[in-house]
């Protein structure tokens, strides 16, 4: 696809934020990528920094949070160095695109489906005229599986159900051809019924559309259904990445293990589900030894002075811990 | 929606009623002896008996009541104990004078207001933006009439730029006088063409409007402000960046909606306050509107005058309240109690 063979690149990453109370430390990737027409996931607990990373990308962090250093590297260039009208102009929506995490909100209240589905076509695509613009958004709405797309159009955001929000706000975010969909959490406020839907429609549209998505989600079983690829994300750090059956079945990283541990699974009715002891550590103030070190059950010295780097363990597979790159000793031990 | 609109008028009348018997019964109470302010300090003592009868104060104060009523009812608001002329012909000349005021202030207020409020959210934390905080505190924390003089020291004596006080200047008066179409006499002066009238007006109109807009200005701007930050902070905001709307649209059509139906609402209710305003703003710059009306009738206990002004505050009041219910129901969101819908 393209001249390019990559279609997201991200390198040496690191976003911090200003607070009152310090500098944060909220994101320190060394390297991410998302081929062309992949689906990789980003999975980890609240608070890992996986939202902004998606905001990070699309340029739309808020005032008070800043790259320090590193590249986003799309179609060869670096996105990080764009200026706010060309990411608006020439990125955002056509693109790269986003869903957002909470469909309630992310819908204006006082704008009926029309106004606010036109002007996001119109925007991308200014040759349009009226008719053609309404044409095409009773064709994405009825491409979202909307039932009644004309009757949709006309209504205010409170008159729609989650679900039914969720698939307009997909219709917007598709609406302009993007090459990138980077979804947040998108079934994280809806209910489980209806999350299998939009999963579904997120999967067969990015098939239809040839998308390359990033899937971010702090759901292990979701993510591990829909994605190939997984990077595991903890306190703004990948410390583990590889294939989905890497992850799902050799998982090295003690985190990862314990993440896969407490998932509730049939096989595991009637037993507690482990819980990892300890607390994340704190962004403020981000240990520079190993940052998993603290809650680490087999913590050495050596983990406690240095930090260790995203090593491979085989071809797709790589973990950050020295423990676990000798593979098989440590393993059983955990 | 319309019969919400219907029950907010019923609602309204009720007040009416309410605040006519209130300040009815506190006019009554008051030390005071409408029937010597009647006659006159050298009248006879047959004369003031006879002024009794004529006013109805022997009858007792239920009885008073009731009459008062059924006139007020015809439209009668009695006749004013100082000028011995009907309350109601004297409002109907006093009333216009004011309004022209008050709607000029706020719209001016609300047109400058606005622009400012949103430009101090766009550019938040410089200096355009503190100094408009700075600008829009201090005019709100500062008593009207300390500005009404201030502008006048400033503008009319040091720099005598414009007339000091009055509506017209007495030559305009007397060589062009504005023909009454509306009562408005500005707009008289407009429709009539009568552009020396106008301008003259116009003159004298700028101090009392720069003092009796700094307060709904300085509420506009700082509502406008506060409530775009936060609109600007939800997450339909960041979704439409997302998508690519322009910024200038996101501000100026997608958050502007979200916030111009509560700083209108603020704004409706400040109103009733700049209206109240006049009450001292008009007798500063002797501006022949109610206040200055009310100005002169309290002063004089002068309560058939009394009564009218307040009910005509009252009938402002509810109206603007009304308009404010009104814009809130407006909103998508909001389900009117008791509409259709």
């Amino acid at each position: 696809m393209g001249v390019y063979d990559r279609a997201l690149e991200i390198i040496d990453l690191e976003v911090k934020a200003k607070t009152v109370s310090g500098t944060a430390e909220l994101l320190n990737i060394k390297e991410l990528i998302l081929d062309w027409g992949e689906i990789v996931g980003i999975v980890g607990e609240s608070g890992s920094g996986k939202s902004i990373l998606a905001l990070t990308i699309m340029g739309l962090l808020p005032k008070n949070v800043f790259v320090t250093k590193g590249k986003i590297l799309y179609k060869g260039e670096d996105l990080l160095k764009k200026d706010e009208k060309f990411m608006r102009e020439k990125i955002r929506g056509n693109e790269i695109t986003m869903i957002f995490q909470d469909p309630m909100a992310s819908l204006n209240p006082v704008f009926t489906v029309k106004n606010q589905l036109s002007s996001v076509i119109k925007v991308k695509n200014p040759k349009l005229n009226k008719n053609e613009i309404y044409k095409k958004a009773i064709e994405m709405l009825d491409l979202v599986k909307l039932s009644d797309p004309e009757m949709t159009m006309n209504k205010y955001p409170h008159e729609l159900s989650g679900g039914m929000r969720q698939r307009v706000l997909i219709a917007m975010a598709l609406s302009a051809q993007a090459k990138i969909l980077i979804s947040d959490e998108a079934t994280r406020a809806l209910d489980v019924t209806i999350q299998l839907g939009i999963i579904k429609l997120i999967q067969e549209l990015g098939e239809k559309f040839n998308l390359s998505t990033l899937f971010i989600s702090s759901n292990m079983a979701l993510i591990a259904s829909v994605c190939k690829k997984i990077s595991v994300l903890y306190s703004g750090e990948v410390i583990e990445k590889g294939n989905t059956n890497d992850i799902l079945k050799e998982a090295r990283h003690v985190y990862t293990k314990s993440f896969l541990a407490s998932l509730p699974t049939a096989g595991k009715k009637g037993t507690v589900l482990p819980i990892l002891e300890g607390n994340y550590p704190s962004i403020l103030d981000k240990p520079k030894n190993c940052i998993f070190s603290d809650r680490c059950p087999i913590v050495t010295d050596e983990c406690r002075d240095k930090k260790p780097t995203l090593s491979a363990i085989s071809d797709s597979h790589s973990v950050s811990c020295f423990k676990n790159l000798d593979s098989d000793k440590t393993d059983k031990g955990a | 929606m319309g019969k919400f609109i219907v029950k907010r008028i019923a609602g309204g009348i009720l007040i009416l009623l309410v605040a006519f018997t209130v300040i009815f019964f506190l006019s009554r109470v008051i030390p005071s002896d409408p029937a010597q302010k009647w006659v006159g300090a050298h009248a006879t003592h047959e004369q003031k008996e006879a002024a009794i009868i004529e006013l109805g104060l022997d009858k007792p104060i239920l009885e008073q009541y009731v009459n008062y009523f059924k006139n007020l009812l015809r439209g009668n608001l009695g006749i004013s104990i100082v000028s011995h002329r009907p309350v109601s012909v004297e409002l109907k000349e006093a009333i216009p004078n004011t309004l022209e005021l008050v709607f000029i202030s706020v719209i001016l207020a609300f047109l400058v207001g606005m622009p400012i409020g949103v430009y101090s959210a766009n550019k938040e934390n410089t200096i355009f933006d503190h100094t408009g905080r700075v600008f829009s505190v201090g005019i709100l924390s500062m008593p009207t009439f300390v500005v009404a003089l201030f502008l006048q020291m400033l503008f009319s004596t040091r720099l005598g730029l414009l007339p000091l006080t009055g509506q017209m200047d007495t030559m305009t008066k007397l060589m062009s006088p504005v023909e009454s179409v509306t009562g408005f006499t500005m707009l008289d002066s407009l429709i009539t063409g009568n552009w020396v009238a106008f301008k003259d007006i116009l003159m004298h109109s700028i101090l009392p409007v720069l003092t009796l807009m700094s307060y709904p200005l300085g509420l506009t701007a700082r509502m406008t402000r506060s409530i775009l930050l936060e609109v600007l902070n939800e997450d339909y905001i960041r979704a439409e960046r997302a998508y690519g709307i322009k910024e200038r649209k996101i501000i100026w059509i997608y958050s502007i909606k979200n916030v111009i139906g509560t700083v209108i609402t603020v704004l409706a209710l400040s109103t009733g306050y700049t209206l109240v305003n006049t009450f001292v703003i008009e007798s500063i710059f002797s501006w022949p509107g109610v206040g200055n009306y009310i100005g002169r009738s309290v002063v004089n206990l002068d309560y058939p005058a009394i009564i009218g002004v307040t009910l005509f505050a009252a009938i402002a009041y509810v109206i603007l309240n009304m308009i404010a219910d009104i814009i809130i129901a407006l909103d998508p969101r909001v389900r009117v109690v008791g509409g259709e819908d």
